[in-house]
């Protein structure tokens, strides 16, 4: 295991008496470390330290880590082979050995690994420890996973847009600015819509990225830049399609910025999100611009016509970050024309857009914010249906 | 001509119609609402001045009013009545209910496969005109269909609304959905045990009691010892299955015909039945009362909890006994053909089956206590189907709560201490 030097990325978070140090393994780390592919299984093993400085006995709860988690001898079994005991006593030994155990003495330090669901570009988790007072210590990693680089990790934000270029606004005027936005994004050379925007975002690119990924989102692949080797690598996993990159589209005369899938358990109706950042700050925070919408899926491609309710999907959008208690603040404006049921605006194929052309404003927040503390701004109001 | 304008997926369809005689890609003709008679099923709830109504369509009542088999797709129309009292305006989250919930045109879409093209606008209009309003304005009363995803079996859910005054109100339903025979509809509770049969215990007694029970499931003529008895319930049986289902834990079917075939076509398919019924173990000279499973992505992989009721109270409450086991996948037997082969390290299991329930708030009180017999790594036991499994010799005691208990609230049993090591 010396020989692997995925430690070298491991992160370190303190908090009392107590330390954690997470490391998230490669592909070819998990291969090296177990000898056996483990990606290729849906399965991840994130490596532990854990000091307890403590006087007190404290346990670990993988559950935090993972609520679906697999336990050592889960993980082994696939790969036993028939009529070789020796080698199924082995390796069932061998996880056993370099598993996390729950128990910490008190001024230990132990170390090993939980079998998580496998996830790709930024894995999100918490570790919770537990005393016997029963009062959880919760630390929180955020942790690049070698293999797929996010669309958004090639943007050079802070080149996006000269000091000039950047414009403040107070509450009120950033409401009328927004109003004056253009309503959609388009194809490349700008001929055709493609979609109708309805999400603002307020907040920093990194706490609107943690808590989109706290709320279940998946970063993607760029389409035009995904190597060969990210490729193969999402193609090798299961359920891989969470990180398909999205179709490019245009707004501010570029591609999206940042796109991110969130889908169910099924692989059916996946929400896909595109954002830009944009030259506006409202009272020092960047202001994004997005568009979320839902791909019921490739299945049939051309026999079907749809419509989209992108009203629905915008307030799905929202509950999701307010469930996430990600919200701090929203507000409504309209943005754009309505397409109500009876017009249905055609876009590419026969996909069609419903909408009442209201577009949802919100402030985003790192820090927890509970579900009744959210503050509503007295802005338009979308006409209920 | 036909064949050039469609995909596989019609061609599949086409070939799956011709072959069942039954229609395809009919007109669309759903029943209004007062024919289909979910309604006399619903539950009502009130809190501060909002009134909320749920019903949960069966399988034949979501044919019935959507003319679209959606269970066969997965879905299941929850129905909602909204009434608000209150001077200001509340809000609906249909995320709160289900998280991955479908929007009306999505379940159209999904559905209109069934129906033929000329109607698929009407259909369209008829899904969205049926969905749930999220805003209720002051005096306002609101009703419609929220689309989620397929729980048979009891269906808990969440209603969460939120006022213009930001106050949240929440409101719980456990809704019991037609069409599975769940293990515990079968009991006859009142005659298990007779009033002198049943004895109360202080905790102290409670623990020899607890120590003293068998250490291990049986076969039917009680001749060969089965899987250990790790689990020791606490709690009345509306709170034992709250607290289960709340945890994400689904009822399980006695074994009858039916069911055996869906479990076979999961099994083939490798989908995800979620309700198979699971074989029948003995304590008490009896099969299990009521046993639940925790289902991941596929059959192959979930875990089996079963539950005995003891002929012990404790602090007024019913005391089970019982077996947790994780399925790591499947092998090839003499006694049952395939069986489950279950995770050795029975101990892991036991303890995420606590973690679960403390995350899920459904814990009031939790401890360890002796009387399964510890079994090394290095010498391990055996169950029923010769799996064989390895354990400290701890029971995990788990006083459940219908009401949620905040994970610092938790109680401790301090008989014995929690597990240090997995293997030595």
């Amino acid at each position: 295991m010396k020989e692997v030097n995925f430690q070298t990325r491991a992160q370190t978070k303190s908090q009392d008496n107590y330390r954690v140090t997470a490391a998230v393994l490669s592909a070819e780390e998990s291969e090296t470390v177990f000898g056996v592919s483990l990606y290729k299984r849906g399965i991840q093993p994130v490596w532990l330290e854990i000091e307890n400085k403590s006087d007190e006995p404290t346990w670990f709860l993988p559950f935090s880590v993972d609520p679906d988690y697999f336990s050592p001898l889960e993980v082994t079994y696939p790969f036993h082979r028939t009529l070789d005991s020796r080698f199924n006593g082995q390796i069932d030994q061998y996880f056993l050995n370099h598993a996390m155990g729950l128990f910490l003495a008190p001024k230990t330090t132990r170390s090993g690994f939980v079998f998580t669901n496998l996830e790709l570009g930024t894995k999100s988790f918490n570790v919770d420890l537990v005393g016997e007072d029963n009062q959880p210590k919760v630390f929180t990693f955020f942790i690049s996973v070698p293999g797929l680089i996010a669309d958004h990790q090639k943007v050079d934000f802070d080149g996006l847009y000269s000091t000039a270029e950047i414009i403040s606004y107070d509450e009120t005027g950033f409401k009328n600015a927004l109003e004056n936005l253009a309503c959609c994004p388009t194809n490349e050379d700008g001929t055709e819509q493609v979609g109708v925007i309805n999400l603002v975002l307020v907040g920093s690119g990194d706490d609107l990225l943690r808590i989109l990924l706290r709320s279940g989102w998946n970063e993607t692949a760029s389409e035009k830049s995904a190597s060969a080797s990210e490729q193969d690598l999402i193609s090798d996993i299961p359920a891989g399609y969470r990180y398909d990159p999205l179709n490019a589209l245009y707004y501010f005369e570029r591609i999206q910025d940042a796109s991110f899938r969130k889908t169910r358990a099924t692989g059916t109706g996946r929400n896909v999100l595109w954002l830009w950042l944009s030259p506006m700050r409202v009272e020092g925070e960047p202001v994004w611009v997005g568009f979320v919408s839902r791909d019921l899926g490739p299945q049939w491609p051309s026999i079907k016509a749809h419509k989209v309710d992108l009203d629905e999907m915008r307030d799905f959008f929202m509950q999701d970050l307010w469930y996430a208690q990600g919200v701090k603040k929203y507000g409504f404006v309209k943005g754009a024309t309505a397409s109500p049921i009876s017009q249905p605006k055609k876009i590419f194929g026969n996909i069609s857009h419903i909408t009442n052309g209201y577009w949802a404003v919100i402030w985003v927040s790192e820090k927890s914010i509970p579900l009744n503390e959210v503050k509503a701004m007295d802005w338009d109001i979308p006409p209920a249906r | 001509m036909f064949f050039d304008r469609c995909n596989t997926w019609y061609r599949l369809a086409l070939i799956g119609c011709m072959l069942l005689f039954i229609g395809c890609a009919s007109s669309f003709n759903p029943r209004p609402i007062e024919e289909v008679p979910f309604k006399e099923r619903a539950q009502t709830r009130s809190q501060n001045r909002v009134m909320v109504t749920a019903s949960v369509l069966s399988a034949a009542e979501s044919v019935a009013k959507f003319d679209v088999n959606l269970y066969r797709r997965n879905i299941q129309p929850v129905w909602l009545e909204i009434e608000n009292n209150d001077d200001q305006a509340v809000w609906f989250s249909p995320i709160g209910l289900d998280p991955f919930y479908f929007t009306p045109l999505e379940t159209s879409f999904i559905g209109r496969f069934e129906i033929r093209k000329s109607d698929h606008d009407e259909m369209d209009r008829y899904f969205f005109a049926g969905g749930l309003k999220t805003y209720v304005a002051p005096g306002d009363k609101v009703s419609g269909f929220v689309f989620t995803n397929l729980d048979e079996g009891t269906k808990s859910f969440n209603v969460d609304i939120v006022g213009e005054d930001n106050q949240l109100r929440g409101f719980t339903f456990f809704i019991p959905v037609p069409g599975i025979r769940a293990d515990h509809q079968n009991i006859d509770w009142e005659n298990l045990y007779s009033e002198g049969e049943v004895v109360d215990y202080d905790e102290n007694a409670l623990r020899a009691a607890l120590e003293n029970m068998p250490c291990c499931t049986t076969n039917k003529k009680g001749s060969e010892q089965g899987d250990p008895l790790n689990l020791v319930v606490i709690g009345d049986l509306d709170d034992v299955y709250y607290a289960f289902i709340r945890a994400g834990w689904d009822e399980t079917e006695t074994i009858y015909r039916a069911s055996m075939l869906k479990t076979i076509r999961s099994f083939l398919f490798g989908g995800r039945y979620r309700y198979s019924p699971v074989s029948a173990l003995y304590v008490f000279g009896r099969p299990q009362d009521v046993a639940f499973q925790r289902a991941r992505t596929s059959i192959h992989k979930r875990n089996h909890l079963r539950l005995w009721l003891a002929p012990m109270r404790y602090e007024d409450q019913l005391v089970w006994i019982g077996q947790i086991s994780r399925d790591i996948g499947v092998r090839f037997t003499l006694k049952t053909i395939t069986t489950h082969k279950i995770d050795p390290d029975v101990d892991e299991t036991r303890d995420f089956l606590i973690q679960d329930l403390w995350y899920s708030q459904a814990l009031k009180s939790f401890g360890y206590v002796k009387g399964v017999g510890a079994a090394a790594y290095s010498e391990p036991r055996g169950n029923l189907t010769g799996d064989p499994y390895f354990t400290d010799g701890n029971r995990a005691i788990l006083w459940v709560s219908s009401k949620p208990m905040a994970f610092s609230k938790v109680g401790w049993f301090e008989w014995e201490t929690p597990p240090r090591d997995q293997v030595d």
